[in-house]
Order: structure tokens, then C-alpha cells, then sequence
């Protein structure tokens, strides 16, 4: 089977383009680095000549024309598929974006590398960046490779006033150009077509000097229209506004947070109704069939009472197991996904990026990483995999360790703020002043401390773009899928082990090996172990074995705050071995196993009263504060000596 | 004249870029190369990033990488 490669600059629509041609969904979005790894499918073409102008009828197989087809045959002009046409497979990658094939990042190291196996190659270029995308186009004509361009963005190039004479862009380069449009599907069935008719580029002599040969090209294909500002462009320059940019960037923060609680909380009051009514009379039926075995049923009912299930405290895998996942966590979930789909589509990502880039600088970092950073408050495991475009070895094991130790996921915040938060909004803060504190003060002592190469901010700012229904569900359907698929399982196996380990007398042993730390260091109770063994697997379980211990809200504070910073959990674990390799990951644990000592110990001897947790959010982050400026200054010093 | 000390939308021709190879094929690849027209859209407070207008894009240099990229009127 014939390999056929997506190639093409970051954020120009290759994952969009790939949906199409392979009808396989993946997460696309608006900002460089989305696709880090490499996606395959297939396509099947009819081999025949390229001014063939029949269309399928949607049901001979070919993947990705089907839209094509609706369209035509919206507008009447549909005609039936050939049955003389000759088949033909081929396999399709979608390729990590990259700006050049001599890459200094992961993700394009993969791109560069991939080109050499390819045997059909289709570079999307962004229409309403022609220049740019050029001189990725021109090293891959270099190649020798059968290859077609796709003219991506091409209505979105009209309406920014820039039109491209395609004709001669396909002269110029000595290769087909086709006009495509990735998320309506215009253009894929002209493009499968070249793609069954490719052949080798006519040699076209360019000299050494590309961006000069782009020079040339582009005075003769592209012609720009001048045209006054949009009311989107009028967004745009205000979120990166030196004044109003940062105001913006905080504000949208803290709106998220307050959409996520409203509407997460919203969804659990409505969870719970539903559980109440649809699932407590199933579980009343099982606890019945169990009652003859009461391992079994400890183990998957728990403690049920006729009056009503406790869900939260019942310890069974079908009850509390179920119900976590599905009732507390995924309503906030689903909403922070809603959101974070937004973001991603509109673009204003790369822009917070932008404003935080003095502040990451702070923590050795530049401002890409708070992307991943973001991309982590869902769930770690893409925000470990977005790491691969950082560009050192460095930024990427500072934002690694930072991120894996102070940002919870939201399964992580959901519980976190269902538990705390039952004491007092207070105490929320206090879990998030403590991870703050200790995001600045771990970032500036490697920021100090680890050596390698020092990076900065070069990045390309994507236009604001309208998101689409269509993709957002898409999206969201495949996120919640994937959260369902990893957490339920987990979790369920996670209370079947510790039910199993409390009924067998284990617990108890391992609480009494651990008590030195878990009580003295931490000053909880030695049968809080139960609660960081499972938290290795899941750590949303971990938190709500933790609400069984009847804390004092301080101790819960601790408890809580120990939970999130002292190992990530099992799923994160693998990726961060594959992304930043055995050793570091080794140093990373370590690391966050001392942070959780020290903070814990700290949060320990503090003495519990009411004025404790509002003099613990001041004093913390301004300490924190204090100790990074005069990291950073010392690091200066370091640098100009 | 560096980038850093330039004036909000007034075309420079870029005459120098960072000779560091990893800067140096970053900026190429966007579209920063010597003879290219630019202008700064934005600078951000506190030396943070300086947002230019290259070609028909946007990019966010930091203010360290744009003291070493010299442009003339």
C-alpha cells in the first residue's frame, strides 16, 4: 500500500484535511502543535484520469468523498459511480506540523523523518499565508517525491483580500495545486484525484536562496487587496494589548474557573437526581443477589442502607466507583472541555501564551508552555504529550515537573473542590495558594539549577477563527468517550484492590511500614496510606477514600494538597517516561516526592485555627513571590557574570 | 537599529538576524530572514514579546531575541 503523507506548517489544517480524506476523527484546534504524534488511515481512490468529473454515490467506499457528495447532490448535480472504476488503497498519515525539515523540536523531528518513507506527499499550505508556508513546500520539492499541494483556508484567504492565481502557483512549483477547504470538504474529491494521478515534480531549478525564490513566486501568484480592520481583527488586537491584554487574560481565566464550578455543579445536583432515580433501585437489586456473600458485596455494593445510598462514602466499586466518575467528575469534565474546545478554536491560547511569557520566564520556561500547562487542567496525559514541541531538553523537564506536580486535572479539581469546599470556600484557596506557591518556587529553583540550553519566544500568532459546531461536538464526544474509557475501569479496580487490601489485613500492614511518614511528616492518620496507593492509579478515587477519614478541613487541606503534588498518576506516569525518557523521569518523582514532604510538613506544624487558612494564602504566595525574584535576580547575576 | 527600540508600524528591512543556528532557522522558517520587510504591530509591558507583521502573519518574538535582530528604515 502507497503511503501518503500530510505534510505541512503547524495550525494549517492537516487534521482537518485528514478527517476528511479518511473519515478517522482527530482533535484539531486553532494554535500550533495540536497533532505531536502521527495519525494513519486510509483512503481509497479511483485510479483514472485526472479530468474525470464523476462523483460517487456515497456507497462504493470511498472514504471522505461523501461529503463531496451531499454537496452535490444539494445542488443537484449528483451522478452515479462508475462501475468500471479501478480501486486503489492508500495509507494516510497525518504528519506533526513543522515549519522545516532541519527541525529542533520533537514533533518536527518526527515530520522530518517521515518524509523520507513517504511515496506520495500532500502539503497543506495556509492560503492566507502563502509566503511562510512556502519554504517548508520548497524543501520538500527537494525530495524528488510524487507531490501535491493543498491550498488550505482558500475562502478564508478571499475574505482577508488575498487572492492566489492557482495556475501559476502549480507552474511556479512544477507540482498540482488544489484549493481546499478542511472543514467543509471542499476540494477533497479534486484532491484524492491527484492523489491516485500523482507523479514526480518537473525539476524546476531553484536556487539556494529560498526565501528569494519565494520572493519571485509570490509577486507572481499572490495579489493582496487592501481592506479596513474586522470587528475580529479589533478582538485580536485587544487580547494582545500591552494594557488590556493582561487584564483580559486574567479575567478570562477566572471566568473559566466560575463557568466550570456554576455549570459542573449544576450538572452533579442533577447527577445525583438521576442516580437517585434510575440507578439506586439496580444497586438495591444486586445488594439483594449479594446478600448471601458479603466479600462480594463489600467489595461492589459497600455500605448501602434501605433509607438511601450514600454514594460517596458506600466504598463499593459499582456505587462510589460509578458514581465518582460519572456523577461528580465528568459534569465538570464536560464543561471544562466545552470551554477549552472554545479556546482552542477561537485561537486565544497562543495569545495567553504571549502575555504570560515574562512570567514563565520567571520559572526558566518561555510562554509555549503554558499551553500544555492548559491542555494538563483537563487531563495530564496531553498536556505530558504537548511537551514534544518545546524545543530543549531543558524547557521540556522544567514544564514536565511543574505541571505534573501542581496542576490537577480536572477529575483531580472536581473532587478536590466537592471535598474542600464543604468546608468553606477558604479552604479551596488554600489548596490553590499552596499549588501556586509551589508552581513558582519549584519553577525558579530548576529554572535556576537545571542547565541546558536557554529558549525564547519565537511563535506564529493563528488568526481568530469561528469554531464549528460540528468540530466542537466532535471533540468533545471524543474526549468524554476517552475520559469514560480510561477513568471507569481504573477507578473501579482501584476500590476493588483496596476493598481487597482492607478485607485481607494488607492495608494494615502497609499503613504500619508507612506511619512514620504519613503521621509524623504529614500528621494524618496512617490509614490515609489507602488513599496515596490508589491515588498512584487514579487520584479523583484517591480523594474521595480520603473523605471516609472524617479529617479535621486543615487536615483534609494537607491531605488533599500532599495528594495532587506527590506522584502523578499511573497514565501520566507512562507518558512522562516516553516523553522525557527513564532518568529524568526518575529525577522527576523525586523531586515531587520532596516537594509533597516539605509542603505537607510545613501545612502539618502550622497550628489549626480560624484565622490559619487566610494567613496561609497570604503568607505562602508572598514568600513564594519573595523567593522566585530573588532566584531571578540571582540567575541574572549568573548569566551576566 | 535593534528591533526592540523600533517604533509600532513603520516597515523595516530586516539587515541582521541572531547567528545562533537554532534561532537563526526558527526565524527563517517564519519568515524573518535578512532583506525581509516587517513591521512591530504590538510591544508587550515589562520587555515582554514584540508581535510583527511579517509577510500576512503574525509572530510573537521575545524582547531578548529582538534585541538581536537589526533593521534598518
Amino acid at each position: 500500500m502507497e503511503k501518503v503523507l500530510l505534510t505541512g506548517n503547524p495550525n494549517v489544517g492537516k487534521s482537518t484535511i485528514f478527517s476528511q480524506l479518511t473519515g478517522i476523527n482527530t482533535i484539531t484546534s486553532n494554535y500550533p502543535g495540536t497533532t505531536v504524534s502521527y495519525t494513519k488511515g486510509t483512503m481509497t481512490a479511483i485510479k483514472q484520469p485526472i479530468g474525470y468529473k464523476g462523483v460517487c454515490d456515497g456507497n462504493c467506499g470511498l472514504d471522505g468523498l461523501k461529503h463531496d457528495y451531499r454537496r452535490r447532490k444539494r445542488q443537484g448535480r449528483q451522478k452515479s459511480c462508475r462501475t468500471d472504476n479501478q480501486f486503489i488503497t492508500y495509507e494516510v498519515i497525518d504528519v506533526p506540523g513543522a515549519y522545516r525539515l532541519d527541525p529542533t523540536a520533537e514533533a518536527e523531528k518526527i515530520a522530518a523523518s517521515m518524509v523520507q518513507d513517504g511515496d506520495i506527499i500532500v502539503n497543506v499550505i495556509d492560503a492566507t499565508n502563502l509566503e511562510r508556508n512556502l519554504f517548508l513546500a520548497l524543501q520538500l520539492l527537494e525530495y524528488k517525491k510524487p507531490m501535491i499541494i493543498a491550498l488550505n483556508m482558500w475562502d478564508e484567504a478571499k475574505h482577508k483580500g488575498i487572492t492566489i492565481d492557482i495556475r501559476e502557483l502549480s507552474n511556479c512549483l512544477g507540482v498540482p495545486v488544489i484549493a481546499t477547504n478542511g472543514l467543509s470538504g471542499e476540494g477533497t474529491y479534486a484532491l484524492v484525484s491527484e492523489v491516485s494521478n500523482a507523479k514526480k515534480p518537473i525539476d524546476k531549478n531553484f536556487s539556494k536562496n529560498t526565501w528569494k525564490e519565494i520572493g519571485k513566486i509570490i509577486a507572481r501568484v499572490q495579489n493582496l487587496e487592501h481592506r479596513h480592520h474586522t470587528l475580529s481583527e479589533r478582538i485580536q488586537d485587544i487580547s494582545i494589548h500591552p494594557i488590556f491584554g493582561p487584564i483580559t487574560a486574567i479575567l478570562s481565566l477566572y471566568m473559566i474557573f466560575k463557568i466550570v464550578l456554576y455549570f459542573g455543579e449544576l450538572l452533579v445536583g442533577l447527577m445525583e437526581k438521576l442516580f437517585i432515580l434510575l440507578y439506586s433501585p439496580l444497586m438495591y437489586k444486586i445488594s439483594e443477589w449479594l446478600s448471601d456473600s458479603p466479600f462480594f458485596h463489600s467489595l461492589l455494593v459497600g455500605n448501602i442502607t434501605l433509607g438511601g445510598i450514600e454514594y460517596e462514602s458506600a466504598m463499593g466499586a459499582l456505587t462510589t466507583g460509578v458514581f465518582m466518575t460519572i456523577g461528580i467528575v465528568l459534569p465538570y469534565i464536560f464543561v471544562f472541555y466545552i470551554v477549552l474546545g472554545l479556546l482552542e478554536d477561537i485561537g486565544y491560547l497562543p495569545r495567553i501564551a504571549i502575555i504570560f511569557d515574562k512570567l514563565m520566564h520567571r520559572v526558566g520556561i518561555h510562554g509555549y508552555s503554558i499551553i500544555p500547562m492548559f491542555l494538563a487542567l483537563g487531563c495530564n496525559v496531553p498536556g505530558v504529550m504537548a511537551i514534544r514541541n518545546l524545543e530543549s531538553r531543558r524547557e521540556r523537564f522544567i514544564t514536565a515537573v511543574i505541571m505534573c506536580t501542581t496542576i490537577p486535572c480536572m477529575a483531580q479539581s472536581a473532587v478536590m473542590l466537592h471535598a474542600v469546599g464543604a468546608n468553606g470556600p477558604i479552604y479551596v484557596f488554600v489548596v490553590i495558594a499552596a499549588l501556586i506557591s509551589v508552581w513558582l518556587l519549584l519553577g525558579s529553583i530548576l529554572g535556576y539549577f537545571v542547565k541546558g540550553e536557554k529558549t525564547a519566544l519565537i511563535m506564529e500568532i493563528p488568526p481568530y477563527r469561528k469554531p464549528t459546531m460540528k468540530v466542537q461536538l466532535k471533540r468533545l464526544g471524543m474526549r468524554v468517550v476517552s475520559f469514560l474509557k480510561e477513568a471507569v475501569p481504573y477507578v473501579i479496580i482501584g476500590i476493588v484492590i483496596i476493598n481487597i487490601a482492607i478485607y485481607t489485613g494488607v492495608l494494615d500492614k502497609i499503613a504500619d511500614l508507612t506511619a512514620p511518614i504519613i503521621s509524623k511528616i504529614l500528621g494524618l492518620p496512617k490509614e490515609a496510606i489507602a488513599s496515596f496507593l490508589i491515588g498512584i492509579v487514579r487520584k479523583d478515587a484517591a480523594v474521595v477514600l480520603l473523605e471516609s477519614f472524617s479529617l479535621s478541613p486543615w487536615k483534609m487541606v494537607t491531605a488533599i494538597t500532599a495528594l495532587i503534588l506527590y506522584f502523578p498518576c499511573l497514565a501520566t506516569f507512562i507518558i512522562l517516561l516516553k516523553e522525557i525518557h527513564f532518568k529524568d523521569t526518575m529525577k522527576a518523582v523525586l523531586i515531587m516526592s520532596t516537594v509533597t514532604l516539605i509542603t505537607g510538613f510545613i501545612m502539618n506544624i502550622l497550628p489549626e485555627g480560624d484565622m490559619t487558612p487566610y494567613l496561609f494564602v497570604v503568607f505562602s504566595i508572598l514568600f513564594a513571590v519573595i523567593v522566585s525574584g530573588l532566584l531571578q535576580k540571582a540567575k541574572e547575576r549568573k548569566y551576566k557574570t | 537599529m535593534n528591533l526592540a527600540k523600533g517604533k509600532k508600524l513603520i516597515p523595516y528591512i530586516i539587515t541582521e538576524i541572531p547567528k545562533d543556528n537554532l534561532v537563526n532557522q526558527k526565524l527563517l522558517a517564519l519568515g524573518i530572514y535578512e532583506g525581509a520587510t516587517i513591521s512591530i504591530k504590538q510591544f508587550l509591558p515589562v520587555k515582554g514579546p514584540i508581535i510583527i507583521i511579517a509577510g500576512t502573519g503574525e509572530v510573537a518574538i521575545s524582547y531578548e531575541i529582538a534585541q538581536h535582530i537589526h533593521v534598518k528604515k
